[in-house]
């Protein structure tokens, strides 16, 4: 369990840093959405294996429960990353209307010194 | 009367944050700018800064405040905990706000002025105040996030072309620095079960020598640094900082690198073990490294904003050599240096606001004339420029000359020699500014007449100058502080026992504050007899801080057995 879910966080980190270093702006974006998934998942797997546990409620003559803080942590991160892909989504579009291309390469073309 | 005192005390620990954050959504709130808000502002900035001088004052007296919030036990529930280290970074983080928020009252017209540029600022100290004062890794993530994301928000506000171009590369590191942070924190947490500060001291006090620990923690290392603008990874930071205007500008260079320094040695004194040898000299090929190329850089480049940028990223590699020499001296001199930069490179920005005011460019080549018509800034911008450099009246000096010392006692010749070069190219690059900018006659450049707001914000400028002379002249109170804070971060056991074990805080603090009162030196004289004590008996530190730590550990364990049944039943 613990072995498939850490390969599958890896192949979402290979996946998600291939995108990042694409040259359109729009699979960069995936990427760095990807990139927050997949550590989101990284912390999901610490709280260990899941099989045969209970949810963390407390019952008389039960002790087995999974661990809740993962998720917990978790939940704080999702909404972390979703308001900076939220922000990251309109400053894209921001960098499109201005420049008028989705090319990375075009778009700092110009060596900008302010 | 003692026990709400007590109390009192506590909850007085996450008041600056509370405070800047309550500023900031009033802010919100109240939309149209307008004189009574900056009035509201002004008063909140400065009742931060009489709040961090309470915290300061309380941290000497008591060493560390801790607060568990919402009262649950420390492994489990969220910890605010201010050290003295703490204490004196936030003293310095509202005093910078306070100054930063009234330049920009004097040279910002109120019409001209965003709702949300206020309020922005706010939440930015709000997070950088609670990463010096948190005592989880997820809160230091969070704390992370609040601060960057507000500087997010700084960076585009003005949302023309450039500035928007230039923070795509900004948020792009953040966010994947951010994310490897989070990772790092899972990390801990699936090897040691726990992200509290203390829990993992007192857990990983036997593992000096465990692979998997040194791991872990360069690793948090490389994160903190993707922040701090480490030698391989600060292209990012004069790019994005250039383009911000000068009070935001002084803002972001004087305290967000700091907070990935700051978090550093956070993880190699208090959360890890001392003593993991191989990150330090990693930390010190870095910080030769980071020091001279980016020195090298700024030499290179042709407008103020830019030089002052590489200036701040040389200077980060200061920091780290007195990370990477890890004695108790030059962590002194690591701590006050810090203080000293962050006062000295925000106030250099906003000296370069000013000049950039009077000659309306930034670029080196079109400026000029400024000493003949404007000497008063020239001699503000003297002042700081040596002090960067590290001349010896100014605060500069103090730091540097005793990382300088300590990198020399220990035979880190190429960190010596860094130090050196660094500092000469330094000077050497103040005096292209101080040539070009202030020297020149430059007949085509047309002086206009004094903009509106213009001796306010020199006076301002001139106070925060005239705090940063204080601090070179009259050094002794600063270094002693560092002193007392290096000596407080080395000892663990100290943190652990705080923290750990809440309720017998009191009878531990008057049993423990007499066996340690004596490291803290009260003058510099005795600082430096003191220190050389402190040398010889380095390694005894550690056997000390290993021997204390067997002690409370067991001490920890009893209380978490307590706190589990406790949960069963």
């Amino acid at each position: 369990m613990l072995l498939f879910s850490s390969i599958i966080i890896g192949i979402m980190f290979t996946v998600a840093i291939y995108l990042i270093l694409e040259n359109r702006l729009l699979p960069v974006l995936f990427g760095f959405g990807l990139l927050t998934h997949a550590a989101n998942l990284a912390i999901l797997t610490m709280s260990k294996n899941p099989v045969g546990k209970v949810a963390p409620i407390i019952k008389d003559g039960v002790s087995n429960y999974i661990d809740p803080l993962p998720q917990a942590l978790i939940l704080t991160a999702i909404v972390i990353g979703f308001g900076v892909t939220a922000f990251l989504v309109v400053l894209i579009y921001r960098i499109y209307t201005a420049s008028g291309s989705t090319k990375i390469s075009t778009i700092f073309n110009e060596e900008t010194h302010i | 009367m003692i026990h709400i005192l007590q109390s009192l005390i506590n909850n007085i620990v996450v008041l600056p944050f509370f405070v800047a954050l309550v500023t900031a959504l009033v802010g919100i709130m109240w939309r149209l700018p307008g004189s009574g808000r900056r009035l509201f502002f002004s008063v909140s900035a400065s009742i931060q800064v009489i709040l961090a001088c309470f915290i300061i004052f309380l941290t000497h007296k008591v060493k560390i405040l801790f607060l568990p919030v919402g009262a649950w036990k420390a492994p489990f529930g969220i910890s605010i905990t201010i050290d003295i280290f703490g204490s004196l970074l936030i003293g310095i983080t509202t005093l910078l706000s306070l100054f930063a928020i009234l330049y920009l009252f004097a040279t910002l017209k109120k019409s001209k002025e965003n709702p949300l540029l206020l309020p922005l600022i706010q939440f930015m100290i709000a997070g950088i105040i609670l990463s010096f004062s948190t005592g989880d890794f997820f809160n230091l993530f969070v704390s992370f996030e609040i601060f960057l994301i507000a500087s997010y928000g700084l960076l585009t506000l003005k949302s023309d072309e450039s500035s928007i171009k230039n923070a795509f590369p900004y948020l792009g590191i953040n966010v994947i620095g951010g994310t490897l942070f989070v990772l790092g924190a899972s990390f801990v947490y699936g090897m040691y079960g726990t992200l509290n500060f203390a829990d993992i001291s007192a857990q990983t006090s036997h593992l000096a020598q465990d692979p998997k620990l040194i791991l872990i923690a360069s690793y948090l290392v490389l994160v903190f640094g993707i922040k701090a603008g480490f030698f391989p990874l600060f292209y990012w930071l004069p790019r994005s900082y250039s383009c911000l205007p000068a009070p935001v500008a002084a803002l972001f260079a004087g305290l967000l690198t700091k907070v990935g320094i700051y978090a550093i040695i956070r993880t190699l004194t208090t959360i890890f073990p001392l003593g993991l040898v191989s990150i330090y000299s990693a930390i010190g090929y870095l910080s030769i490294f980071t020091m001279v190329v980016a020195i090298i850089i700024s030499l290179s480049r042709s407008n103020i904003r830019e030089i002052l940028c590489y200036n701040l990223i040389s200077h980060i590699g200061f920091l780290m050599a007195a990370i990477a020499i890890f004695s108790p001296i030059s962590l002194t001199g690591g701590i006050f240096y810090m203080m000293h930069h962050m006062v000295v490179i925000a106030s250099l920005f906003l000296i370069s606001g000013l000049v950039i005011q009077i000659t309306k460019t930034d670029v080196l080549k079109d400026s000029g004339n400024v000493w003949k018509h404007h000497g008063f800034v020239g001699v503000l911008f003297l002042v700081q420029a040596l002090s960067l450099a590290g001349l010896p009246p100014f605060s500069g000096f103090w730091g540097k000359f005793l990382i300088l010392r300590e990198a020399i006692r220990f035979d880190q010749v190429s960190v010596a020699a860094a130090i050196i070069l660094a500092s000469i190219l330094t000077l050497l690059s103040m005096i292209r500014i101080w040539f070009h900018v202030f020297l020149k006659k430059n007949d085509g450049l047309k002086m206009g007449s004094v903009p509106k707001g213009f001796k306010r914000s020199t006076t301002v400028v001139s106070i925060l100058v005239l705090f940063s002379l204080i601090m070179g002249i009259f050094s002794n109170p600063f270094i002693s502080a560092s002193n007392k804070a290096m000596s407080l971060l080395l000892n663990k056991s100290r943190y652990e026992n705080k923290v750990l074990s809440y309720e017998q805080t009191l009878k531990m603090e008057t049993d423990s504050h007499s066996s340690h009162s004596e490291n803290d030196a009260h003058s510099k004289d005795v600082t430096k007899k003191d220190t050389n004590h402190h040398m010889e008996s380095n390694h005894d530190t550690h056997k000390e801080v290993k021997h204390s730590s067997k002690h409370f550990k067991l001490e920890s364990i009893s209380k978490k057995e307590v706190s589990n049944g406790s949960s069963v039943h």
